[in-house]
Formats: structure tokens, sequence, C-alpha cells
């Protein structure tokens, strides 16, 4: 017997009754019977199927629940009930699925990206370059024999590689990049002014455009992007149901999740760039010179990797070493 | 702005605050056992999640001792959501390829918007139950293409002159058309407290920003080292007052909003929303989800909830046999699903 208050159908007025839910009969205050069936039930209300409803004194007994629910919903009533042991098996398994999730996603990436087609990488490629090349990129002032040399290291480094067709090489001055390279998804690689009066030997700029190729031949941009669109798309699911998160904060999380795969994209790209710089018949210590020119400014405090997209310098010069220990 | 309880009204009953019954602790296993079905089923789970979610939101949300009711169909939200995101994929599609399609489409749904809005708010208003009757809202098309689609465009014209008419137009219309058992909704606001509102909250706040911007940018300058990172600091800076600005005014809104409203001469509402107060729990729910990795945004939600019942009172007639409702029809989420989808929060 469930007692509480009742509402005829299509009314708000209330009147005392009980609900024999057993016998499907409602008994109303003044001793009057009314046949009534469940349609459903929410928190301390019952609606019948007829449009009345009745709201429970109490909390609706355990055993009414149970005879209105299926089996699973019974089941997901279990799960949600509170105890410490349920949510101690709760907050285990979703921390299982997220890193579970996480796994999947770095390994899917890679077999993910091969499924699109090399044209549409390239034309976002372009696309990339033609946008920073309005706003960031001035002809280059480097003279021009100095570009041929290096172009020719180039041809030479991508006949090594597996790139199929050889991306276009660019020379750009460029006061708010700096001294950099750029691989733009499938190509083209651009090469700043900057770098090349920092780096003074043709070869240490070769090294560079090694590690960019590396970049290209592995998709890491396209690895990127899956890896940033799935990791929004997971965390839009957790954090959707809360509306005081804004989407720019969700993609601050985000964003630096990805930085953080970012910096294993970096150390894989100079492995690659020191195998292919022996294939092509260069010293293979030519990427740590080029490292070591680069960054001998920058400070190397490992609180502010966290935002970097590149791993700390002595890391990567450690990790440039032991290859070199490795093929001596 | 005005004070708490200066609406009260003499011939309704004393002022009671709403209640709300809900505890962390029988949230977080609902919310935790959501997450994990959502996840493992691919997102497909998240409609039945949103049913659960609301429920006990509204189940638990206390009117004068009566709880309201939440009665969408998980499958009816399924279907829409479906169909929204089957339309945002077909539009992704038009963009990057058919541009003049994708330009057709653009316009066609400019004009739709204000019908899935109405469609939004009818399917809200209809699954929404209180003392065993729903809520109606009967909209109109032209009213809302003026309100949702002309008033921001005019207001963006007018340089942010007329956002507080754009506002109170968007309220009103949400509101007034809302009815409950026969007897219509109504929010008395008007275009004085907006105004007065934009410009305590907007308009002073931001000059004081600009003015200090200013002169941070003009110190900057004559500095030598630490121009970069004091930019950055500056960036950052501003954007979070215009973050706190926006919320600030939402709270505003809502306190302005819960002092207006009154339905027919049954009920009436007042609120004792203190804005720090509000702003506070809202900023620091947001550390605490984001140091527990969202694992804190049960108790954040509950805490929220609660305040607000706390603050919003509500006088009433005890006699509740004016009210008569109508029998109800299956209506489609899609509107609803849109809203969602979109980002439009239309605070009913």
């Amino acid at each position: 017997m469930i007692r509480g208050k009742y509402f005829a159908p299509a009314s708000a007025v209330t009147i005392s009754a009980e609900y024999d839910w057993q016998n499907k009969q409602l008994i109303l205050s003044t001793g009057a019977y009314i046949p009534m069936c469940v349609e459903s039930f929410q928190g301390r209300q019952i609606f019948f199927d007829n449009g009345a409803s009745l709201v429970a004194d109490t909390v609706l007994p355990r055993e009414f629940i149970n005879t209105q629910h299926n089996k699973v919903q019974r089941g997901i009533a279990a799960m949600e009930l509170f105890s410490w042991r349920n949510i101690l098996f709760l907050v285990m398994a979703f921390v299982a699925l997220i890193l579970t999730l996480r796994i999947v996603l770095v390994y899917a990436a890679p077999i993910t990206v091969n499924l699109i087609p090399l044209s549409l990488e390239r034309e976002i490629g372009e696309l990339g370059y033609n946008r920073i090349n309005d706003m960031h990129f001035e002809p280059s002032r480097i003279e021009l024999d100095k570009r041929l040399d290096i172009i020719e290291m180039y041809k030479e480094l991508h006949r090594y590689s597996q790139v199929e067709t050889r991306p276009e090489l660019f020379f750009h001055s460029s006061e708010t990049i700096g001294a950099n390279a750029l691989a733009f998804p499938g190509g083209p690689i651009v090469v700043t002014d900057e770098l090349i009066q920092k780096l003074d030997k043709p070869e240490l700029v070769a090294a560079v455009l090694a590690h960019e190729l590396a970049h290209i031949e592995e998709r890491h941009s396209m690895q990127q992007i899956m890896i940033v669109s799935g990791s929004l798309a997971i965390a839009s699911v957790i954090f959707g149901a809360e509306e005081g998160i804004s989407e720019d904060f969700l993609a601050a999380i985000v964003n630096l999740y990805a930085f953080q795969h970012s910096q294993s994209f970096e150390l894989a790209s100079d492995a690659y760039a020191h195998q292919l710089l022996m294939k092509a018949g260069y010293s293979p210590s030519l990427m740590a010179e080029a490292l070591e020119a680069l960054l001998h400014e920058t400070s190397d405090k490992s609180e502010t990797l966290w935002f970097s997209t590149h791993p700390a310098k002595n890391e990567r010069l450690d990790a440039l070493e032991a290859l070199n220990l490795d093929s001596n | 702005m005005q004070e708490p309880h200066t609406q009260l009204d003499h011939s309704l009953g004393k002022p009671r605050p709403m209640r709300f019954s809900g505890f962390t602790s029988e949230y977080f296993g609902i919310w935790l056992s959501n997450l994990l079905l959502s996840i493992i089923t691919l997102g497909i789970y998240s409609a039945w999640a949103k049913v659960r979610r609301l429920q006990y939101f509204y189940n638990h949300t206390y009117l004068d001792d009566y709880a309201f009711g939440y009665h969408a169909e998980a499958m009816q939200i399924l279907k829409g959501r479906v169909i929204v995101v089957g339309t945002l994929i077909l539009l992704n599609i038009a963009a990057s390829f058919f541009p003049v399609i994708y330009t057709f489409l653009i316009i066609i749904l400019f004009f739709a918007i204000p019908y899935l809005i109405n469609l939004s708010l009818e399917f809200n208003a209809k699954i929404t139950s209180y003392r065993n009757l729903r809520f109606k809202f009967s909209g109109d098309y032209w009213e809302a293409f003026l309100t949702f689609q002309i008033m921001p465009i005019l207001t963006v014209l007018s340089l942010g002159l007329l956002a507080p008419v754009a506002v109170k137009k968007a309220f009103g219309y949400v509101y007034n058309n809302l009815s409950y058992g026969g007897k219509h909704l109504t929010a008395d606001l008007t275009y004085t407290l907006f105004y007065l509102m934009f410009l305590k909250v907007v308009v002073l706040p931001i000059l004081a920003m600009l003015g200090l911007v200013y002169i941070t940018t003009a110190i900057q300058l004559n500095l030598d080292g630490g121009v970069e990172l004091g930019m950055f600091i500056l960036v950052f800076a501003v954007y979070f007052t215009i973050l706190f600005i926006f919320v600030i005014y939402r709270i505003c809104c809502l306190r302005l909003i819960f002092n207006a409203l009154r339905l027919d001469s049954y009920m009436r509402f007042s609120n004792t929303i203190s804005s720090p107060r509000l702003l506070w729990i809202l900023f620091s729910n947001l550390v605490a989800i984001v140091f527990t990795v969202g694992l804190a945004i049960p108790w954040a939600q509950v805490r929220k909830s609660r305040y607000l019942c706390d603050n919003i009172q509500t006088q009433t007639n005890p006699d509740f046999s004016d009210f008569i409702g109508t029998a109800q029809k299956v209506q489609s989420s899609i509107g609803e699903e849109f809203a969602d989808f979109e980002g439009v929060e239309l605070g009913l």
C-alpha cells in the first residue's frame, strides 16, 4: 500500500488516497475504490495510464519499484545505488575506461590516418600554408647559391625517405616565427631565413629537413588532428552535462593533453632524422648539433614543459645520444 | 537592481522558499552510471542518461510541498539527436564541397531556427509537470523570428546599444508565452530595469577594463623587458573579465526574472539570490571540477541547485481548483536537441 495525495486526470486538486499496487486499486479517503494501472513513476510520483497521478508521502517501496522495472532497469538501478563499494567499483571502471580509450586513441590514430587519402591531406597542408603565408611569411633574402645547396641535400634526403611525392620546399623570412622549420600536412616544408642564418653549415639545415620529412612521412599532423578530435569527443561526453564548463575550457584541457602527445612525435622525428641522415651518408650527429645550435638560448625549465608542443632540449639531446651510441 | 521581496503580494500567502531535496551521494551514483554507460554504448545511452539526470533534478525540486515531473522519452531524444547530428554532418559536407548548396541551406536554416526554437520551448513545457498538470508554451513564428534572428543583428548594428532590448524581448518571449493549467505566466519586465542593469554590470566594468588596459599598455611600452609576458597576462586578464561580466550579467537577469514572474493571480515569485554568493558557488564549482578531473560535477550541480532553490521564494494561493489541464500529445524533440547542440540556452 502506498499512501499519498491523489490527482484526478487533468486536475491539480489533491485528495488523500492509498494505492494498492498489488491489486492495482486506488482507495480514496472517501472510501471509493478505483481500478488503476501504473504507466510510469519517477521520484515519489506515480503516473497512471488514465492521466491521474499519486504523489507518495514517503519514498516509493523497493518491492513496488522492482515489479515495475525490467531486468536491465533493475541492473542500472542497482548500479546507481549509493554504497562505498559501488562507488569504488564505478570510479575504478571509469578510470580504466578512460585509460583504455586513451591507449586505443593513440594506437588507432596511425591506422585511421591511413584511411584518409593523401590528396586530402595535401589539400589541408596547402590551405594551412596559404593562410600562414599571408600573415607571417616574407620572401627569402638568402643567396640563391646557398638555397640551391640546401635544395640539393633535401632532394638527396628525400630519395632515402619513404615519402612518395617530394613535398615542396619553400624559403621564407619571418620575423614572427623566427628561426624555425615547419612541415604542413602532406607538405610543403618551410625553412625560415632566420634558421639558415643561425645554422651556419647547410648540412645542419639538412638535418632539420630530415626531421620535418619524418613528420610528413608518419603523417603526424593528421594523427594529431585525430587525437585532438577523439579526445574532444570523449571530454564532451564526460563534461557535457555541466553547463558551467565552456567549450573553450574543454578545448584548453584537450590541447594540454595533445601537447604531451606532440612531444612524443618530436622525439620520434628526431630518431627518424638520425636514421635518414645515416642512410644518405651524412654524419648522424648532425641532428644533435643542429638542435644544440637552435636551442642553446632556450632554458630548460621543466615547469613550462606542460604547455609546450616540444620536449625539453636535454631530453631530445639525451635521446639522440643514446641513438648515436647504439649505431656506433 | 530590485531589492528582494519588493514584489510581495499581500493577497497571497507568506513567501516560502523552493526546496531542493537531492543529495550529492545519491546523485553521484546516477551521474557515474550515466557516464560509464554513455561511453560504453558510444553515446547512445546519453539520451537515457539525459532523462535520468533531469528526472532526478526535477523530482527533487519542490515548490510548495510538490516536486516537478520530467516526462521526455529517451527514444524521442535519441531520434531527435540522430536527425540533428545527421543535419550538421550534411551541412559540414556541403560547406566543404558544395558552397552554393551550403549558402542555400544556411538561408533555409536562418528561417527555420525560430521554428526550431518554438518547437524546443513547446517540448520543454510539455514534458514538465507540476501537480499532475503539464506546462504549455504557445509561441508565434514571426515573434520568435524578430526576437531571435532580427534583434541580435540590430544589437550588433547598434554597437550593443540595443542589447538590453534584445535580452528583455528574449526573456519576455520565453516566459510570457508559458501557461500552466490554463493560466498564463507573466514576467513584468521593463526596459528601464534592463538598461540600468546593462549600464551597471556591463558598460561600466568594460569601460574600467579598457582604462586599465590602456594604462598597463602605456607602462609596458616604457619598460624594456617582459613586454611579451605582460601582453600575455593582459590578454588573459581581458578574457577572464569578459567571462566574469558575462556570468554576472546572467545572474542579474535571473534575479530580475524571479522578481517579476507570476502565474496569473495565483503565484508570485521573488528571490534573495546574492550575485557575489552565486558567483562564488559557480567559480568554486569550476575549480573543484577541474581539480577532480570531473568527479566533483555531481557535487557542483547539487550545490548550485540547492542554492538557487533556497533563494527563490513563492507566494501561492492554496486553491488549485481553478487549474485545469488538457490531454497531451507526444511531440518531436528535434527542436530541443537542436537547441542543445547549438548551445542555445533559453533559460527555461
